[in-house]
């Protein structure tokens, strides 16, 4: 089958503009944003990076996964997920403000964490120094870039064998070499990127509360990703699909799967969120309610409930019943809205430590809009060069047959 | 016993792609009370039949409500009204705690309903069929497809149904007499 590009046509002029837009609007604010208060356009910074390689990293696990799985259907879909991994030139540069900006993210870059300024008079608790000692080994400088650089060799490794492979196949017909190398490559790949994500959700994220700690986090981290990503490929194929692009590959069967994958992982993500809450709740430890205090008080409980309802209770009604999940318009509204409540999820974790009080301004919204843009721009550039669909694989007519 | 009139009409098929258009061309001219036995699934044959989607999943979905509910009472009736215990200085009821209990009812509820509607819907359990008997069918679970019309259809003629029966490719059409051994 001949190579479904996308090129010159006006889905993607249309990619185009809307990324050039958020990349404009996103860079002007961030400017702005930067120069009245650092360390506030740092924290955005931080939410809209994680979102950002959440998405990217998170597309190449999906590809990994259906792989690993051999999973007949989403043959048609998979290579979405795989042009999310565009941007990890995106990903790796974006670590750079992280690093620059450190001392004033982390409390752990100092030598003695109380010279960190963020979050107003005597934000952390009074343990912070005893914790401190402890962490130290693991919480410094130097073994963060080590564990930057690392995680950077494990995406780049995971996008020339998992994502190339999969799109060199795509002029080559009757070639499965590709197809051969990641079915055995996916399953360790999947480990990796296990390991890599719920580390960096750790140190991009958890580490800001540094006195703070939750075995649970690096699942919370990953189920936000997972149905963010499943929502933005079912939008991006919904558009692709209302367009007329894909009409030959693309029929209800494989938006049922699609919403129903989005419709478990929303659940997965609350149960995720909720065991978190619960056990920290019931516990009462001062260290660990500390976390929780602050996201329940001065305004950032709203965070908390529009998470609550807008990531689990609307997608689990709206996506419910079996014949909404066919219609592309269910699978756009739901998708935007899992992807709305999963940027209010992050910032719900993230902006909390620099201020008491609600603080939600333009700031946050304009370094999210430049992330997004950026990532959107490297998606639109794939679009452009290689296939919409993955037409050599193996396994692409028994996802053109199957039924649900 | 009603004389004269069968239990149901059954014809046999071979070949797959022909039971389909068998099943489409039932469907079209009316039949309403007729099924087809299948040794393996075939995809895409309850459309080609016109069957109506299930009520089950409402089912299942009421199930998991009532169950949300009565979880919701149990936790806050036993704990906040009827033996009043302080533990560790919790609340006697709260959402926190009572979510577990809630999340488990639900499931067990949705669960439960689910598979006792099932059998119902399935109306089971059967302990005899009065097409078990017959030869032909019993290549159903081998390798041949099986339709039956029913004689509870209203459109059902026994002269008439055994006609379209061949019409549409069926071999073997034959009659089966309810209790008939």
């Amino acid at each position: 089958m001949n190579p479904v590009k996308l090129t010159d046509t006006p889905f993607l002029k249309k990619l185009q503009m809307f990324s050039f837009a958020l990349i404009g609007i996103g860079a002007i604010g961030t400017a702005v944003a930067f120069f009245t208060d650092a360390q506030r356009a740092l924290a955005g910074y931080v939410v809209a990076f994680s979102y950002v390689f959440g998405l990217g990293v998170t597309g190449m696990f999906f590809s990994a996964l259906q792989y690993a799985v051999r999973a007949g259907w989403s043959a048609a879909v998979r290579r979405i997920a795989e042009l999310f991994a565009e941007s990890i030139w995106l990903i790796i540069v974006g670590f750079l403000p992280i690093i620059f900006g450190m001392k004033q993210l982390f409390p752990w870059a100092w030598e003695n964490p109380a010279q960190w300024t963020g979050g107003g008079e005597g934000y952390h608790g009074h343990s912070l120094h005893l914790i401190h000692e402890k962490q130290q080994d693991f919480l410094n400088p130097e073994f963060f870039y080590v564990r930057v650089v690392l995680y950077i060799l494990i995406w780049v490794a995971m996008y020339f064998v998992i994502v190339r492979n999969s799109i060199k196949q795509d002029n080559l017909p009757n070639d499965f070499r590709g197809t051969r190398i990641n079915l055995k490559r996916s399953a360790p790949f999947i480990i990796l990127y296990a390991l890599s994500t719920t580390f960096a959700g750790f140190d991009l994220l958890m580490s800001l509360e540094t006195t703070w700690f939750s075995t649970m986090f690096g699942v919370y981290f990953f189920s936000g990703n997972f149905v963010a990503t499943l929502s933005l490929v079912g939008i991006i194929l919904a558009a692709l699909q209302r367009g007329g692009y894909l009409k030959n590959y693309l029929r209800g069967e494989h938006f049922h799967d699609i919403g129903r994958l989005m419709f478990a992982f929303s659940i997965f993500f609350a149960y995720i969120a909720f065991s978190q809450y619960m056990l920290i709740w019931y516990s009462n430890i001062p260290e660990e309610t500390e976390y929780f205090l602050k996201r329940i008080n001065g305004g950032w409980e709203y965070f908390g409930y529009f998470t609550v309802f807008f990531h689990f209770v609307v997608p689990f009604f709206l996506l419910l019943r079996q014949d909404v999940k066919r219609k592309t318009g269910f699978i756009i509204v739901g998708g935007l809205i899992i992807l709305t409540a999963h940027f209010i999820d992050l910032s719900w974790v993230v902006l909390p430590v620099f201020s008491k009080h609600l603080r939600f301004g333009y700031q946050e919204i304009c370094t999210f809009s430049l992330m997004m843009g950026l990532f959107l721009f490297f998606v639109a550039s794939g679009f452009r060069k290689y296939s919409a669909v993955a037409v050599n694989d193996p396994y692409i007519k028994e996802s053109l047959e199957y039924s649900a | 016993m009603s004389n004269n009139q069968p239990f149901a009409i059954l014809g046999n098929f071979t070949d797959v792609n022909v039971l389909f258009h068998a099943a489409e061309k039932t469907r079209d001219a009316g039949y309403q009370d007729f099924d087809i036995y299948t040794p393996y699934p075939v995809h895409g044959l309850d459309k080609a039949m016109g069957v109506k989607r299930t009520i089950l999943p409402h089912i299942s979905f009421w199930g998991g409500i009532v169950g949300l509910i009565s979880a919701v009472l149990l936790m806050w009736w036993t704990g906040a009204v009827d033996y009043k215990l302080s533990i560790g200085g919790k609340p006697f009821f709260a959402v926190e705690f009572g979510m577990p209990v809630m999340f488990e009812l639900t499931i067990l509820l949705t669960a439960l309903a689910t598979f006792f509607a099932l059998w119902g819907l399935c109306k089971l359990p059967r302990w005899y069929n009065e097409l078990q008997h017959d030869a032909g069918f019993q290549r159903a679970t081998d390798d041949q497809f099986v339709m039956a019309i029913f004689s509870t259809d209203q459109r059902f003629s026994t002269e008439n149904t055994r006609k379209f029966l061949s019409e549409i490719g069926a071999d073997d059409v034959r009659s089966v007499n309810s209790g008939a051994i």
